[in-house]
């Protein structure tokens, strides 16, 4: 008994090992530049800590933006479920022709930068989007008929467009995998198809919907490039107004406020979160995907099939393509005369127009120097991304019941709900000084953007660390295996699809972050994204077209990315 | 007849899993479907409980075609191979489903679902999480809630197939009597001759989608229709043979044998018929080859005129290396066999 505590003492001691690298990292650049930015906050206050507090409580405005964000988010959610669900069961339940690509192309959204996305939308159904243009050719009118753009239906659709691909795989691939015998019990049992669907199916998906709905809202709760440019000056979320408050106004105080707001309910959503998928996860059997899925038949599933295949491809395919061909469409810019006079053809003029400094600015950049910035700030947060958080997602998954787990896991999902603006300022304030002057180190933007993407690859690692059967560690190293060799043999493969993922999400955090770039990077240095807002916030059809092309190139890059990364093949990789 | 099944088949892909089977099942009896895994056993039996729709053929139940009638309209009991129990329900809730769903009122419920409970020995476990049982407990759940309902018809998919030797051997019994006692028409899919003949009325053969014998466990163990069903059930001492007027040519030598169209066959020794030592009519020598001890039995594998011949015996026998001396009666212990 003693030596078995004494063994299990040393264990959960070792565990620190693991800690000791990523925490470090998190104290030095999550929670000191907080800390700091919150602390010269309050200072500024000439009332006290609690004072703004109570100000921005009883504010009107405030609870406007609160009850705002919260209201948004819920519909987001709402219209998000209402999408994703069907179309879970597609993905879970049948086999068609096309189904890997379609499922590739419903998550090509989720990585590409808000900025691109916003754009995307604006070439679709904006005033000088395709569906406009049409119409206005069509029934010769003047005016664009459609007036999407700043109202609350972009916003909406634009996050449901994001974050639909969140329920389509958690709720998906756990359908895919769900015994279809247990719904055959309950048949042969007596209940009819309603009586099996509330009765069995249901309760065995709830983990996995809860769990999609909750990330989906703590998205939509804390988004801002969507509400910024597709909502316009008359939307503000919590993250907005933050941007607004600290850039515009410098009220410090304010902003501290509203971002602790914003950290503190995304820290009680997750700990809700753990609290309910721990309640109500079951052990469940996992059945191949043979065994789950068929064709799509008879007229009631082929039309169900059918209109779900239609209705994702108009959701999740034609912005984007929207977006690539616009950027090569030349509008006639005199658009006061007749209808006939708006023509289109090809060009590349803006593209070429990227390359041309017409303003003679100062912080101008050429769009190869800022891709090659955006993407050696990406090589740099996936290096850092992986080597900081593959020992806590080991640590996580060696040292599952550890005071130290338990304790740290909710903590590590911290920065998807801490304001990028924040982050941001925090970083300018705290790290400009000695011992820790990094102002104007390139490395800044990359650890900033580590930090984001950190909850992602612990998020994806952990699990797959974990589904490890231990028996299998011990049977190599009963066949001579050494430790290193067993990582090498054993871990490494059965992981690396979730390494792949978890780089590719590092990847493409990385470029298409915008609010703390947009604060830290320095302005002869902008990143893609960042580019791509100057030309977005500036009047008229070239810089229009130019904040288009830029958006196709930072798309583009974006997947290459992602196909450079799964042909890395981190040893042998298969998914499960 | 309750249950009758005609000509029917279904195919995967191309790929037959049932092919043109009949048979037919009457109030009360035993049925036991048994072949080796992948012989579209499983497949006949979803047909009957109206989880998978056949191709062609007619499943008719009490006079009344099937093939119309919803899964869960249907009455019929099915009990999973992995049992199939939903993880969100304790014992109670589990067995109580099939209750609910024919709309019983609460104490006609909690009655019942006691009653089957007990029935299958978990009396103090109505509140226990399913996940938490053991393989024999969770097989049990599985039986009383397939009972519960009382079905007209019960069927059971390799419900043993997951369970030790010894569990398994005592669940046999307590099913049989279970069943015996409730007078339940049943249906028995098993790919494990022991099960089918310890259980069943009747027993079914299966291969590759086809019916190859039906009768009771006595007479597929005496007269085993063809070599499969003979290796089947564990006779393996099969020879090449060739008949000539009333006497049939093997390696072992040639024996007489009743009247047959001559030509080539296949002849079964049955090891039960073979003693060893000289008493009977028929001498053969050979040599031990291999002996394994089996606790009540031991087996010995002989090498007799280059070919090898399984017998089992009580008695003690020579080792390895030895020679062995065995006799029989040929009228008894060969039978000739139809090649398949």
């Amino acid at each position: 008994m003693n030596m078995g505590n004494g063994k299990e003492k040393k264990q959960t001691n070792r565990q620190w090992l693991f800690w000791l690298l990523p925490l470090s990292f998190f104290v030095i650049f999550y929670f000191y530049p907080l800390g700091n930015i919150f602390a010269l906050s309050f200072s500024r206050s000439e009332t006290g800590v609690l004072v703004p507090f109570l100000d921005a409580i009883q504010s009107n405005s405030v609870q406007n933006v609160l009850s705002f964000t919260v209201w948004q988010a819920l519909l987001s959610t709402l219209l998000t479920l209402a999408i994703g669900l069907p179309g879970a069961y597609l993905f879970g339940r049948f086999k068609f022709r096309g189904k890997n690509l379609l499922r590739a192309l419903t998550g090509v959204p989720f990585v590409m930068p808000t900025l691109v996305v916003a754009a995307a939308f604006n070439a679709l159904l904006g005033p000088r989007g395709w569906l406009n243009l049409g119409l206005m050719d069509i029934f010769d009118l003047s005016e664009p008929p459609i007036r999407f753009i700043n109202t609350l239906g972009a916003i909406l659709l634009a996050h449901v467009f994001y974050n639909t691909t969140i329920v389509l795989r958690m709720v998906g691939d756990f359908w895919g995998r769900l015994d279809p015998k247990l719904t055959q019990a309950a048949q042969t049992l007596g209940a009819n198809r309603w009586q099996s669907w509330w009765g069995v199916t249901v309760p065995l998906l709830l983990p996995a919907i809860t769990a999609a709905a909750l990330l989906v809202f703590i998205f939509d709760f804390t988004s801002f490039g969507v509400v910024l440019v597709l909502g316009g000056p008359k939307f503000s979320t919590l993250e907005v107004e933050i941007f607004y408050q600290t850039i515009s106004l410098f009220n410090l105080p304010m902003a501290a406020v509203l971002s602790l707001i914003q950290l503190f309910t995304t820290l009680g959503l997750t700990i809700i979160y753990t609290r309910l998928s721990n309640k109500l996860s079951r052990p469940l059997k996992q059945r191949g995907r043979k065994i789950t899925q068929s064709k799509l038949l008879g007229w009631r599933q082929k039309t169900f099939g059918a209109t779900m295949i239609g209705l994702m491809v108009l959701l999740f395919v034609t912005p984007l393509l929207a977006l690539g061909v616009r950027s090569f469409t030349r509008l006639d810019p005199d658009k006061r005369q007749t209808v006939e006079s708006v023509q289109s053809g090809f060009t590349t003029d803006f593209y070429e127009e990227l390359s041309v400094n017409s303003r003679d600015s100062y912080f101008y950049a050429p769009p190869t120097s800022a891709i090659q910035t955006s993407l050696l700030y990406a090589s740099a947060t996936v290096f850092f991304a992986l080597v900081l958080g593959f020992p806590a997602a080991w640590a996580l998954a060696r040292y599952k019941k550890s005071l130290a787990s338990r304790l740290l896991d909710p903590i590590l999902m911290l920065p998807l709900g801490t304001s990028a603006v924040t982050l941001g300022l925090g970083f300018i304030v705290a790290l400009d000084s000695p011992p820790l002057d990094l102002r104007t180190s390139p490395l800044l933007i990359p650890l900033a953007h580590t930090l984001v993407a950190f909850p992602f690859v612990v998020r994806s690692l952990t699990p797959a660390l974990r589904s490890i059967q231990p028996v299998l560690r011990k049977a190599a190293a009963s066949l001579g295996a050494s430790p290193s060799k067993v990582f090498k043999e054993i871990d490494l493969p059965l992981i690396g699809r979730a390494l792949i993922v978890s780089a590719t999400f590092a990847l493409t955090i990385s470029l298409g972050e915008f609010g703390a770039t947009a604060l830290v990077a320095r302005p002869e240095f902008p990143t893609i994204p960042v580019v791509i807002y100057r030309f977005l916030s500036q009047p008229g059809g070239l810089n229009y077209g130019q904040a288009l092309a830029l958006s196709t190139i930072l798309m583009v890059v974006t997947t290459l990315g992602m196909l450079a990364i799964e042909r890395l093949r981190i040893a042998e990789v298969n998914e499960f | 007849m309750t249950l009758i099944v005609s000509e029917l088949s279904k195919s995967f892909e191309d790929k037959k899993a049932v092919n043109n089977v009949s048979f037919e099942l009457s109030q009360g009896e035993i049925v036991a479907l048994l072949g080796p895994s992948g012989c579209g056993k499983s497949t006949l039996l979803n047909m009957i409980a109206g989880l998978e729709k056949a191709d062609a053929g007619i499943i008719k139940w009490h006079g009344n075609d099937l093939a119309d009638i919803e899964v869960h309209k249907r009455n019929f009991g099915l009990m999973f191979q992995d049992f199939a129990l939903f993880p969100h329900k304790n014992v109670f809730h589990n067995v109580a489903f099939g209750l609910k769903m024919q709309d019983k009122n609460e104490i006609e419920i909690k009655t019942r679902v006691r009653e089957v409970i007990n029935l299958v020995g978990l009396s103090d476990f109505e509140t226990r999480d399913v996940n938490s049982l053991s393989g024999g407990e969770q097989q049990r759940v599985a039986l009383a809630r397939a009972l519960a309902p009382k079905p007209e018809l019960l069927m059971l998919d390799e419900p043993l197939g997951s369970l030790d030797r010894a569990l398994r051997q005592r669940l046999l019994e307590e099913l049989k009597s279970i069943l015996r006692e409730t007078q339940q028409t049943t249906l028995y899919v098993t790919h494990d001759q022991e099960e089918a003949f310890a259980l069943a009325d009747k027993i079914i053969i299966m291969d590759r989608g086809n019916i190859i014998q039906i009768g009771s466990p006595n007479q597929i163990y005496r007269q085993p229709a063809s070599v499969f069903v003979a290796n089947f059930i564990g006779l393996s001492n099969i020879l090449d043979g060739k008949i000539k007027g009333s006497e049939v040519e093997t390696l072992l030598g040639t024996f007489p044998i009743q009247n047959r169209s001559p030509g080539d066959v296949k002849v079964l020794l049955r090891p039960d018929r073979v003693v060893i030592g000289e008493s009977l009519p028929f001498k053969l020598s050979g040599q031990v080859i291999d002996k394994s001890f089996r606790g009540e039995n031991t087996r010995i594998r002989i090498e007799s005129q280059g070919l090898m011949l399984d017998f089992s015996s009580f008695e003690d026998l020579p080792n390895v290396g030895e020679q062995i001396q065995i006799s029989l009666d040929p009228f008894e212990a060969f039978q000739i066999m139809r090649k398949d």
